[in-house]
């Protein structure tokens, strides 16, 4: 049974050896000079102002956290999708994902009414 | 490879409680949502409108057992009853709900969409025959309750509990999804039913991933129901938890959850190699819930957290009957009944007990110190919460009697007398605390603060509440063969 | 009937409940006596149509209650019974009537668990289900718990709270017992049943009857007392408020004798005789430890609660000595009991209403102001020490006759008892009535009032009639104790043990 899953395998080896590879190439190869501008924390071109551990604004995680959620949906969609060609359930499907997208499209609404999409 | 999908026969009837409580649920969602600020105070009673039109659906799919959603449910006297048990508490939660929710400013929408939620979780739980449906419905219960105990914003114990439940809660469920793979690799199924069927032709090396599996169900089990020695969390989420929250927790998510618990059992109960190998698993999980929630109960100063050990000792005897189920199959029936009739005993006399805290409790402040002299000052609710005592402690004629009564004749009829022996000891133990709190209502003067200020008036809703699980608990105490008519 | 007898004092709580609404009302004390009252006459009516040659139980009343488990409401009433109740509600009267002015506020709940008690105490007696008979055992205990807890004196919380956590632990393992039994009954009649008639035809091994005999007889030890177990009793007769205390002394340690008596000799006759020499030993140190801690006393009512240890001492030493006399006497000497320390306490009580103090030491020649009191309370205390031509001396001698016959040395011993309970009550007459009266709170003291005399002069004759005249009573009781005695005496297989329990009444001898 695992055998189905080998090519997923592969996969997964050839992303992770080539970001490990290039990483570890450009250690070796590359030249090292320090000096004491290019070790300093470089922020899009302006010298840091305080420490890099600071509180984020709550309304970071809230956005966050919905992006998620409905980002999580997406990913049931995609496995309703590849099984939708069956004929014999094609019915069904659509009134199961009906109903799953209005309860979701209800968490929307509520997420809306509640202004969480705002910014304030 | 894959077999084919097939499409499930759908009965509405069946499915209708269900399908309708979640509708119900999201339409109060929305209607909070759209309605002008000041009426939004109808979600609660628009609640509890639902609950009584699923008590209706319940009846009307009671005529027709059987095992809708492709078999995954399974709609049996058993579960029948269930449903019925989790609706009547979840019925009195939201009866005894208003006068808190207004006090403490929660909002009156979520607060009452997530107990739909949560009871749709139990009423799914508590009739579901596999075990994914069973891990998705204990979570739609969970999540619901998570939120719920940390509704209060403001206040930071019950945020500090909400935070509590959900990590222990969610490290819990791992157990229990770790405990299903072990089953599936065992056995190639998730329907209890395909699981008990293949589990005599088990092989050596399945029978010890069937044990592991069970032992790690049991863990997660253990989590919810709080039996000792995963009880720490239950004291710290039962006070931080909004009242009546607590006492849907302590109820509700109890009877569901010893209700799963019972599906599961059976489904291995028949295997023979099983029996003795939980036997003692369950006697030591028992013991300890017994004893540790008893004794640590005598020292509490707080009725919430009284209420919270009491129930880790609660769980601890009607663990009992699980242990007579799975270890000897004669006792099997008197066993489940007994089951059945101490969950719905344990609910009503909780509720009651809860509905008197909240009658009487100040904002966020629940300290038994504070019932002194509660017998001078309002009789009645005095009267309520003593019979609730003495109905915990088992003193007849009430329902608490009639329970513990039932649950040890079953563990003398399968032989566990040292089992009987402990655990009515434990109920003496109980009664030093119980019968503290009817010290403290009787026999204290009230204080001058107390005697002065006039108590807020306890409202229609919880009344009634009050007045129906006090009638209930002495009329099913002196006539239990209502209830065993039911079987 | 007995159903009205038993749940007429309920309805009259009820009835207080609902309609008493203002605090000054004296309607709670005058309604309460009047049914406690109406329930007295009841039962002496149950009296006159009670007929003592007849065999069983008469009157008897059964209807199924939960037929899955063989639970019936099945009530019934014999000779033993019969007597008590009779007590019970006397004595329930009394203790009303002495409460007139001793509870002075929350009079109504005060009341109410009175008589809600008096229901509990009545069942207890009239039940022959033993399920029935373990909801009336408890019931009787938290009205109990409350009247102490709310109304005692200094100490009432923590002897309220012994008192309840020692009887739940032993009504607990009765619980097992009883259990135990049913499934017993399961096995051998394929049915189970509660109903105390058909399990005494269950035929038990010696084996079974001896767990089962101590799982029950510990339950109604507790409540005797018997030592080692007694320990709850000084504290909660100390510290409950009189009628608890009368109630309490006069009838709730008789339901541990009774118990004895119904449930675990008919029931376990061959534990019975096994452990018999057990129990008469703890009996005897009984008899005499209570006397001499009795001895050593400061608080009369202290010194009283440990002769009712001694007391009840004699009572089971005369139970377990097993022939009729001892029986006879056994039984005759609980209802003396609830005459004679249920009026001392009564006494006490008195005293104490006026002056709130139990110390013997703050009294001294009250005989020489108090003059009725003083006669009344020396007839009862007499009574207690068992002085001829009054009823104490009868139960007593039939018992150490009886004892006597059955082991000379148990007959030294419980003589003994009865020397020094002399020595320690006329000591405490003494104390209180005699000497000079220099105290000058005593001085002024006030003699009996009109409610504090009726409830006295009823005792004083039962007294003397019980002492002077026992025939009546001991013809009620004869048949009962005669049903033990057989039970005990023929050699029996463990097949058919309790079958005597009914034939012997057919044996009677004529009278």
């Amino acid at each position: 049974m695992l055998q189905a899953y080998f090519p997923v395998f592969l996969l997964l080896l050839f992303g992770v050896g080539f970001a490990v590879f290039t990483m570890l190439l450009s250690h070796f190869i590359g030249k090292k000079k320090p000096t004491p501008v290019k070790l300093s924390p470089y922020e899009c071109g302006i010298k840091p102002i305080g420490t890099a551990r600071i509180q984020f604004f709550v309304k970071f995680y809230l956005i966050a956290l919905l992006f998620l959620l409905f980002d999580m949906e997406t990913i049931f969609i995609l496995i309703w999708a590849v099984a939708f060609h069956d004929k014999s359930i094609q019915v069904f499907a659509l009134i199961e994902m009906v109903v799953f997208i209005t309860i979701l499209l209800v968490g929307y609404a509520y997420v809306w009414r509640k202004g969480a999409l705002k910014w304030r | 490879m894959m077999s084919q999908p097939t499409v499930p026969q759908l009965f509405w009837v069946e499915v209708a409680p269900f399908v309708v409580l979640c509708i119900w649920a999201l339409a109060i969602i929305l209607a909070d949502l759209f309605l002008p600020a000041e009426r939004r105070r109808v979600a609660l009673p628009l609640g509890f409108l639902g609950v009584v039109l699923i008590a209706y659906l319940s009846i009307q799919a009671f005529e027709i057992p059987g095992n809708p959603f492709g078999g995954m449910l399974t709609l049996d006297t058993f579960a029948f009853f269930c449903i019925v048990v989790i609706l009547v508490g979840g019925g009195l939660t939201i009866l005894i709900s208003p006068r808190y929710v207004q006090r403490e400013h929660i909002p009156h929408g979520e607060y009452t969409a997530l107990l739909l939620f949560a009871m749709l979780g139990m009423i799914l739980l508590a009739v579901s025959n596999e075990l994914i449906t069973l891990l998705l419905s204990l979570e739609i219960l969970s999540l619901s309750l998570y939120i719920l105990t940390g509704i209060e914003r403001h206040n930071p114990r019950s945020s500090e509990a909400a935070l509590k439940y959900f990590l222990l809660g969610a490290f819990s469920t791992a157990f229990l999804i770790m405990g299903i793979a072990f089953l599936y690799g065992a056995t190639g199924s998730t329907f209890l039913v395909t699981i008990a069927e293949r589990l005599p032709a088990a092989g050596q090396q399945s029978a010890l991933w069937v044990f592991v599996g069970f032992g790690l169900i049991l863990a997660g089990f253990c989590f919810k129901l709080a039996l000792a020695p995963l009880h720490m969390w239950a004291p710290d989420v039962y006070e931080g938890a909004p009242t009546p929250i607590t006492a849907f927790i302590a109820t509700g998510s109890k009877v569901a959850g010893f209700a799963a618990l019972w599906h599961v059992v059976m489904s291995l109960a028949d295997w023979q190699a099983m029996t003795q190998n939980t036997f003692y698993v369950l006697w030591i999980i028992a013991v300890f819930s017994m004893v540790i929630g008893n004794f640590a109960a005598i020292v509490q100063k707080n009725i919430k957290r009284l209420l919270a050990y009491s129930s880790i000792a609660h769980s601890g005897y009607i663990l009992i009957t699980i242990l007579v189920i799975a270890s000897v199959p004669a006792v099997r029936t008197n066993a489940t009944q007994a089951l059945l009739y101490y969950l719905m005993a344990y609910m009503l006399m909780n509720l009651l007990a809860f509905g008197v805290a909240i009658a009487c409790g100040r904002k966020g402040d629940s300290n038994i110190e504070h019932y002194a002299g509660l017998a001078r000052t309002s009789p009645l609710l005095a009267a309520a919460m003593a019979l609730a005592m003495l109905s915990l402690t088992g003193v007849p004629p009430t329902v608490g009697f009639v329970g513990k009564f039932y649950i040890f004749s079953a563990a003398i009829q399968a032989g566990y007398l040292e089992l009987a022996i402990i655990g009515l000891l434990a109920s003496v133990v109980s009664a030093v605390y119980y019968l503290r709190v009817i010290v403290v209502m009787y026999m204290h003067e009230p204080s001058r603060e107390a005697a002065e200020t006039a108590r807020e008036p306890v409202g229609a809703a919880n009344s009634l509440a009050l007045l129906v699980s006090s009638v209930m608990i002495i009329l099913l105490g002196i006539f239990p063969f209502w209830f065993l008519g039911l079987k | 009937m007995l159903s009205i007898i038993i749940f007429l004092p309920l309805l009259g709580a009820v009835i207080l409940a609902l309609t008493v609404r203002r605090k000054e009302s004296t309607f709670p004390r005058w309604g309460s006596l009047t049914v406690s009252l109406i329930t007295f006459i009841l039962s002496l009516a149950l009296l006159t149509r009670y007929d003592p040659t007849a065999i069983g139980f008469q009157f008897e009343e059964q209807c199924s209650w939960v037929p899955a488990w063989g639970i019936s409401y099945h009530l019934g009433i014999d000779g033993l019974s019969l007597l008590l109740v009779l007590l019970t509600n006397l004595l329930t009267t009394i203790s009303i009537l002495s409460s007139f002015t001793a509870i002075k506020h929350r009079q109504k709940e005060y009341y109410i668990f009175m008589l809600i008690l008096q229901t509990g105490i009545l069942g207890t007696f009239l039940a022959l289900d033993l399920f029935l008979f373990y909801i009336f055992w408890e019931l009787m205990l938290i009205p109990l718990y409350f009247l102490i807890g709310i109304w005692g004196s200094a100490d009432r919380i923590y002897a309220t709270m012994k008192f309840i956590l020692y009887t739940m632990t032993g009504s607990v393992l009765m619980l097992v017992g009883i259990l135990m039994l049913y499934f017993k009954s399961v096995a051998a009649f394929g049915h189970g049943t509660f109903d105390l008639v058909k399990l005494y035809e269950l035929g038990l091994g010696a084996h079974e009857q001896f767990w089962m005999f101590l799982a029950l007889f510990f339950a109604f030890a507790i409540k005797v007392p018997l030592f080692p177990l007694h320990t709850w009793l000084p504290d909660a007769h100390t510290e409950a408020p009189t009628a608890g205390s009368i109630i309490l002394a006069g009838v709730l340690l008789k339901t541990g004798v009774y118990g004895i008596l119904r449930f675990c000799i008919p029931l376990f006759p061959l534990a019975a005789r096994q452990l018999a020499p057990a129990i008469s030993w703890l009996a005897i140190v009984a008899i005499i430890y209570g006397a001499l801690t009795a001895l050593a006393q400061k608080d009369a009512k202290r010194l009283v609660a440990y002769s009712s240890v001694s007391h009840m001492g004699f009572i089971i030493l005369g139970i377990f000595a097993f022939n009729l006399q001892s029986v006879s006497g056994g039984i005759i000497q609980m209802i003396n009991h609830g005459i004679s320390t249920g009026g001392l306490f009564l006494c006490i009580g008195i005293i104490y209403e006026r002056r709130h103090t139990r110390l013997m030491s703050d009294f001294g020649g009250l005989a020489q102001n108090l003059h009725k009191y003083a006669v009344l309370t020396m007839i009862i205390m007499l009574s207690s020490v068992g002085l001829p031509g009054l009823n104490g001396f009868i139960g007593e001698f039939l018992i150490i006759l009886g004892v006597f016959k059955h082991n000379i040395l148990y007959a030294v011993f419980a003589t003994s008892g009865v020397i020094l309970a002399a020595v320690y009550l006329l000591t405490m007459y003494q104390k209180i009535f005699f000497g000079p009266n220099d105290n000058p709170k005593n001085q002024k003291l006030a003699d009996l009032r009109s409610h504090e005399l009726w409830a006295l002069i009823p005792l004083v004759l039962l007294a003397f009639w019980i002492g002077l005249y026992p025939k009546p009573f001991l013809n009620i009781i004869e048949p009962a104790s005669n049903a033990i005695v057989q039970t005990m005496q023929t050699p029996h297989t463990s097949e058919t043990p309790s079958r005597f329990m009914v034939e012997a009444v057919h044996e009677l001898p004529p009278r």
